[in-house]
């Protein structure tokens, strides 16, 4: 099993920074997000990215649920108030729009 | 007979110390042709037109007279560009006030990257300087530049999905006031980029501002 923290800098980090410290203007932080504890939110971004932001986030199709809630375990963990693990069935029967 | 060998171990000798003190200074990269005189004629970055940022036309007669570092990119770019721009904001920051000195930015998918586009990627990046120019054309010009002249790849590629569509290296390639290559640098990498910033320290003069 691939650990959160791996598939972070592989598919996170390049565009949110090593440390969740994202890009100036150009890239959010994560690190300081109120968002980390909203799975379907964050199932949904992760999965399909967005066009709403000037600078289009591209989707991560290739992942596995098993991955996605790894990667906000992961998030969670670093840098949340209170760390929880995200379950697969939580990613599972997020529903997102596309 | 041992006298020419003797002559001879000293002419060796020589040789190999006047090679290594030629070793601070910057190499000159790509093709050398000799001329009629029997100088050596370096690689020079021929003449180009792409539009900036705000529209306007940039052409070499820009870069007269400064030492610059050109790279190639695009705004969507989900894999290597993001730690190239942050690679090249630490150049910026250091630069960012010398008439000697500019960064030439080019995108890979003129397409997409209209100069409104690059206008609010500066922006978003903190950049407001016109020493860090982001430069948009026509795909053909800017593979060819970079492909050819500036001796890094640049590429379409449809095939390329986790790349965002192109392929391209992460290079950052020196150039300096006449206009020939003295250094390609992998632009992901900090400590490359600690050696491109002590290299632009050679080619620039110290005391101009």
């Amino acid at each position: 099993m691939i650990s959160g923290k791996v598939l972070y800098q592989n598919h996170c980090a390049n565009c949110h920074g090593k440390n969740g410290e994202g890009l100036r203007k150009l890239y959010p932080s994560l690190s300081d997000s109120k968002k980390l504890s909203d799975v379907a939110y964050l199932t949904c971004l992760i999965k399909y990215g967005t066009s709403d932001t000037e600078i289009n986030m591209a989707g991560n199709k290739n992942l596995y649920d098993i991955d996605i809630a790894q990667i906000i375990t992961y998030m969670n963990n670093q840098w949340a108030t209170q760390s929880q693990i995200t379950e697969i069935e939580e990613v599972r029967k997020s529903t997102c729009e596309k | 007979m041992k006298k020419w060998l003797i002559l001879g171990l000293v002419t060796i000798t020589l040789s190999v110390f006047s090679c290594q003190k030629n070793t601070g200074e910057l190499p000159y990269l790509g093709h050398h042709e000799i001329n009629a005189v029997g100088d050596s004629v370096y690689h020079t970055i021929p003449e180009y037109a792409f539009l900036n940022e705000k529209g306007d036309t940039v052409t070499q007669k820009d870069a007269e007279g400064k030492v610059y570092v050109a790279d190639f990119f695009f705004s969507t770019c989900p894999t290597i560009c993001p730690i190239m721009k942050s690679q090249m904001l630490r150049v910026h920051e250091k630069y960012k006030d010398r008439s000697d000195f500019i960064i030439l930015s080019h995108s890979i998918n003129p397409r997409y990257d209209t100069p409104e586009v690059l206008k609010s990627y500066k922006e978003k990046l903190g950049v407001d300087s016109p020493n860090w120019q982001f430069l948009t054309g026509t795909a053909t010009n800017v593979y060819d530049l970079a492909q050819n002249q500036y001796l890094t790849s640049a590429l379409e590629d449809s095939t390329a999905l986790e790349e965002g569509g192109f392929i391209h290296s992460g290079a950052f390639v020196l150039v300096d006031k006449n206009k020939h290559i003295r250094g390609i640098y992998d632009g992901t990498k900090e400590k490359e980029v600690d050696k491109l910033l002590k290299d632009i320290d050679k080619l620039i003069s110290p005391k101009q501002l």
